[in-house]
């Protein structure tokens, strides 16, 4: 009888020792790769890269914490802290995510914009270039604002594609802006050129 | 007294087993130690670097520091998988150390590679905006395909496209669309050198006749007209000093001499009015008569037809003026020189029959104009 109480407290202490030897989070460590990949290839690395860069350092963080509790004696490891960085890292990741498609959407609504802006500045321009002054370097420069406008154009005809085939949009808008700001530029260069024209007639 | 053999079985069991736990406490307590302060200082100095962009600006440093951080952590856990009194963590710390080493150097590296392409930038960028401003001018009234036109639009446009990346701190893709810029830029500044090159041969029969004709003037007391092609403009000075400069415009082949009728181009040389007509007296409004071609004009153009360089049935041509009904901005003339109606009146009052006019492709060097 003694015996055997003697040995039930020997494996029970063995079985708790056991039991209480903490498992590494691998799980939670592969999801949380899994997270950062996923924000990767929704491009948060380019267009939200602080959060992108935040959520990889966090991993980097969980992982480093994960290895902490492993260098230590078994019976004394404890992954709390680590599976709580990992969970920080899929919150970090998924917001990274959401800012990415709502930074992707509003760039989008942007170059939409300004490919609406930049067809009726051509269409004005092209408007004014037919009454723009032909005398001195007149029609020398009518031809060279008229290049200029068609290379506007094309930026303007390349980017639209783009957006049909859902190109890369921060490229689209690095593309977009510089040709819109041209338009205008040309748009008060005429003006301002018919203005004087006009002003000129009437001394 | 003598003890019981299960007694002493359980002394020996029990010596043995204190035996293994002080063993195993002292293995315990003088296990190595991972460098986890170590690693952390190697993340907070890598994030430091990734959010100066030291993976673009860069990349060499960084990719090792991130090399080594991963072959630390790699080497880590390979430890941790011992037994815990066989672990031996010296070569982590050595890849740790080294890892935060290469990332240190990426950090620095990354901020002065920044900024030694920013200031390339701006230097390239400054120096070609210069160019183009120059070239402006020149540009716009030489007889170039309208591809080539706007492939350089299109390379404007390319550096527009870098400014606006520049302003908004991306100088990897800045200097991207200033090299590209530069390359369509560059194409059309290929074919203008090419043709203004071959164009400036003449340069220096050009500034003789220049100088000999303001000379004239100044020896004489009388006015004199030297026209530059490549400025468009035309220049009348009286008594050898500079009196007035007028807008003129040519036949459409205006780069180079005359050579035959109907080539459309302005010869080049000097000459002198050999006739006036008032309003009336010819088609463009009021004109003076120049006397090409004149005996330096035939002896070329005989020369190029007996060496087959002109057709046989070739003919000279004449009848080259300075007339008006010009200011339209072209070069539309069938090679005569056009100024607007009212600088023909100023001038054509001023100028005398006999008065010299001396047409030169440019009075500055190339290397003048395009600089």
């Amino acid at each position: 009888m003694k015996k055997g109480l003697l040995k039930l407290v020997a494996f029970s202490v063995l079985v708790v020792t056991l039991a209480s030897c903490a498992k590494a989070p691998q799980v939670e460590i592969d999801a949380a790769n899994a997270a950062i990949e996923a924000a990767k290839t929704a491009g948060a690395d380019r267009y939200v890269p602080e959060s992108f860069n935040a959520a990889s350092e966090a991993l980097k963080s969980a992982v480093t914490a994960v290895e902490e509790q492993n260098s230590k004696f078994a019976l004394f490891r404890n992954y709390d802290a680590a599976k709580t960085t990992l969970a920080s890292v899929n919150t970090l990741a998924s917001k990274a995510v959401e800012e990415t498609t709502a930074k992707k959407a509003a760039l989008k609504a942007e170059v939409t914009q300004a490919l609406a802006d930049i067809a009726a500045t051509i269409t004005a321009n092209k408007e004014l270039l037919t009454k723009a002054p032909k005398g001195k370097e007149g029609k020398a420069a009518v031809e060279a604002i008229g290049q200029e406008i068609a290379a506007v154009e094309t930026i303007s005809t390349e980017v639209t594609a783009g957006l049909t085939n859902n190109e890369d949009i921060l490229t689209l808008s690095g593309k977009i802006k510089p040709a819109v700001e041209k338009a205008k530029a040309i748009n008060t260069e005429l003006t301002d050129v018919i203005a004087k024209a006009k002003g000129g007639k009437k001394k | 007294m003598k003890l019981g053999w299960k007694k002493r079985l359980f002394v020996v069991i029990g010596i043995l087993f204190s035996v293994f736990v002080i063993v195993y406490m002292v293995l315990i307590l003088t296990m190595d130690k991972p460098p986890l302060k170590e690693f952390k200082v190697c993340q907070t100095i890598l994030g430091k670097a990734k959010r100066a962009n030291a993976d673009v600006y860069a990349p060499e440093y960084y990719t090792a520091a991130e090399r080594k951080y991963q072959s630390a952590l790699f080497e880590w856990k390979i430890q941790n998988e011992k037994v815990f009194f066989l672990r031996n963590y010296s070569r982590t710390k050595e890849l740790i150390l080294t890892a935060t080493l290469k990332a240190e150097e990426s950090n620095a590296s990354s901020g002065v590679n920044k900024n030694s392409l920013k200031m390339k930038y701006l230097q390239e960028i400054e120096l070609l905006k210069h160019k183009l401003d120059n070239y402006h001018d020149i540009f716009i009234h030489l007889p170039l395909k309208v591809s080539l036109r706007k492939n350089y639009e299109f390379g404007k446009l390319s550096l527009e496209q870098g400014l606006n990346a520049f302003s908004s701190g991306d100088i990897m893709l800045a200097t991207k669309r200033l090299n590209e810029g530069k390359i369509r830029i560059s194409i059309a500044d290929k074919e203008v050198n090419e043709l203004l090159k071959e164009y400036f041969n003449n340069f220096s029969r050009w500034q003789g006749w220049a100088s000999a004709t303001i000379r004239l003037s100044a020896q004489n007391n009388c006015y004199a007209f030297v026209v530059d092609k490549i400025k468009h403009k035309g220049y009348l000075y009286n008594k050898g000093k500079l009196n007035k400069e007028y807008d003129v415009e040519f036949g459409r082949n205006w780069i180079g001499d005359k050579h035959y009728a109907g080539d459309k181009a302005t010869p080049e040389g000097m000459y002198k009015v050999i006739k006036k007509m008032g309003n009336g007296g010819s088609k463009y409004y009021k004109a003076m008569l120049i006397n090409y071609p004149n005996d330096e004009d035939y002896a070329s153009f005989n020369s190029k037809k007996r060496q087959g360089v002109l057709s046989k049935n070739s003919r000279i041509g004449g009848l080259i003026e300075i007339h008006g009904e010009g200011g339209k901005g072209a070069d539309w003339t069938s090679g005569c020189i056009a100024l607007s109606n009212s600088e023909i009146d100023e001038l054509f009052s001023r100028a005398p029959v006999g008065m010299p006019v001396t047409i030169v492709g440019s009075l500055m060097s190339l290397s003048e104009l395009l600089n």
